[in-house]
This record gives C-alpha cells, sequence and structure tokens, in this order.
C-alpha cells in the first residue's frame, strides 16, 4: 500500500478511518453533522486516496451514507 | 473496534513527562463526572479551570510536549502518535497501567459484575504489549475523540485487527472496572462542549500534527470528557472509548 494520500495523509490510517465510518454507519451512530461530515470526507478520500482499496472503500462510505442522508 | 497508535515523529518543547504544575494540596475537583484521578493535582487543576485558562493551558501543552524527549526519559520502547490529547495524557500524567485478570478470573468478573465484554483490533503482538505494559498511556485517535476504541462486537475488532495487521493482527479483550470506570455518552460530552466559549472550543479541536484535521477529526471529546470528570466515553451500538488504561481490566491466559 502506498504511504501516503495525495495531500500527505497515511493511506494505511485513511484505510481505518473509512473503516471507522462504515462501521459507524452500520450502527446508526451518528447525527447530522457525523454524517455531513462523513460524506464530506469520503468526497475527499475518493480524490485524494492513490490507493485501489482506500477508493473503494471510499465509494461505499459515500453511498452508505449518503443513502443515511436521504432517510 | 481498532488500534491506532504507531510510532510517529514529532517536534515540540521541552516539558517534561511528569504532570505539569503542582496546584495547592487539598484542592478539590468540581468536575461533575467525580473523578479526579484519586486527586491527582494536575488533573483537579485542570479540571477547575475557567475556559480561558484551560484554553491556555492546551495551548501550552501543544507548545511544550516534546514526544522524543518523553518517550526517552521515560525509556518507552513506543513511539507516540501525534495528537493533542496524547500530549495533555502525559501533561496530566494519566499512564495508569490496566490490570490484568487469569481468563478463569476475569469470565467471572464479568458474570459477577454483568460487565459488557470489549474486544479492540490491533496490529500485533507489539500493540498488545504496548497497550498493556508500556510506561506511558499511548492514546490513538477517532471521530469521536482520542483514546483507546473498544467495541462490544468482536466481529468489528477483527475487521479493524485484519485491517490493520492482516495475519499478524490480535484481538484485546477486556472489560471495563465497574470500580474505576466513570463513563458519560458523547452525546452529553458534545453537548458540554458548546456551553463553553469559543477559544476553548477552538483549543479542543486543535488535533496535533497527525492529519486528523483532514481525515476523521473530532471536537475534542476525550479532552472535554476529562475537564468533566470522565475517563471513558460511550458511543451508543459502536464504541467505548477509555481515556486511560487503569480502568481496564484485560483477559489474560
Amino acid at each position: 500500500m502506498a504511504t501516503k494520500t495525495k495531500s500527505g495523509f497515511d493511506e494505511k490510517r485513511l484505510s481505518l478511518v473509512l473503516l471507522d465510518y462504515q462501521m459507524l454507519l452500520k450502527a446508526g451512530a451518528y447525527d447530522k453533522e457525523t454524517l455531513d461530515k462523513i460524506i464530506r470526507e469520503s468526497k475527499k478520500a475518493i480524490e485524494d486516496t492513490t490507493v485501489q482499496s482506500n477508493k473503494d472503500a471510499a465509494r461505499r462510505v459515500l453511498d452508505m451514507a449518503t443513502e443515511a442522508a436521504a432517510k | 473496534m481498532g488500534g491506532r497508535g504507531g510510532a510517529s515523529k514529532v517536534g515540540g518543547g521541552g516539558a517534561k513527562p511528569q504532570q505539569a504544575q503542582q496546584p495547592q494540596p487539598q484542592q478539590k475537583s468540581n468536575a461533575p463526572g467525580g473523578w479526579d484521578d484519586n486527586g491527582n493535582p494536575a488533573l483537579v487543576k485542570y479540571q477547575n479551570q475557567t475556559d480561558d485558562k484551560t484554553a491556555n493551558f492546551l495551548a501550552k501543552v501543544h507548545r511544550d510536549t516534546d514526544l522524543n524527549q518523553i518517550q526517552k526519559q521515560t525509556n518507552d520502547p513506543y513511539g507516540f502518535y501525534d495528537n493533542d490529547f496524547q500530549r495533555l495524557v502525559l501533561q496530566l500524567g494519566l499512564n495508569g497501567k490496566p490490570q490484568t485478570m487469569s481468563a478463569k478470573q476475569f469470565d467471572a468478573y464479568v458474570k459477577n459484575n454483568r460487565s459488557e465484554v470489549l474486544y479492540r483490533g490491533v496490529s500485533g503482538q507489539d500493540a498488545v504489549d504496548r497497550f498493556n505494559n508500556s510506561p506511558n498511556n499511548h492514546t490513538g485517535n477517532g471521530v469521536y475523540g482520542e483514546g483507546h476504541y473498544f467495541s462490544p462486537d468482536k466481529s468489528t475488532a477483527q475487521q479493524y485487527a485484519r485491517m490493520a495487521g492482516g495475519s499478524k493482527s490480535k484481538i484485546i479483550t477486556a472489560t471495563l472496572d465497574k470500580s474505576k470506570a466513570r463513563v458519560v455518552d458523547v452525546n452529553t460530552v458534545r453537548a458540554e462542549i458548546q456551553k463553553h466559549n469559543s477559544r476553548l472550543r477552538a483549543s479542543l479541536r486543535n488535533a496535533g500534527s497527525a492529519g486528523t484535521r483532514s481525515y476523521g477529526s473530532n471536537k475534542g471529546e476525550a479532552q472535554m470528557a476529562l475537564k468533566m470528570g470522565y475517563n471513558a466515553i460511550n458511543v451508543p451500538g459502536f464504541a467505548v472509548i477509555p481515556l486511560v488504561r487503569d480502568i481496564v481490566i484485560v483477559r489474560g491466559k
């Protein structure tokens, strides 16, 4: 796995942050502000990461968060 | 739930790892949660400070805490993850170690106290040793504040473990020591943060240089929970986040 994203964030750490978001979305442990942040950060991650698995994870998170926001 | 807290390169000033200031003896905490680490004077002072003084103190902690120096001075084999809650924990001297019980004792404790079993997925044995034995309390970061993220769901911890360490990963099985843990709901902490002035809120958000402002940033929930007199944060359905280790009982062999 590449070490850093284009903006210099650790890719491994990003993978864990994205997993955090998947888990808390699955658990329903969010408020609107958190949801907005997840949408914002997952969109950024899709553009920022250079690792395909992180890109895929960010897309999954964005889909889940967008669906949750629509409810 | 997963472990984050590997080695990092950090800079900073020359603060000593022990408690930053020694206020008047017998000072009592005004914190509503009631936990003051057995009258830890540095923590009591932090809890009793006004918003502006707390903001000044957090800025000083950020500026003057040299994580590398502390690691050397304390002969700590593990590097710190660079976040401001880590600096605060070191300056307040909140470095107590977890208790380890045999599996049999642990299972009996959980049963007798109706305690919740918690799981933390980590990258490997080094991370287990760091949590159990390091002379310092190494805290990771997360969207609900810094601390040690544990999940009540073992499969969640296993996912974090796989992600963090692959085949070398480990799971720490633990519970909170009911006689020591003071747990607060994350929403209570967030509501409290909103009651404080903008200077303090900005200081709480200061996340260090590890990039937590980029992803997974938080509002400084852990710093506020300590100020409120709590030592663990509960995120219902997601995580229990001990802020200190000595409220944790680890299931041994």
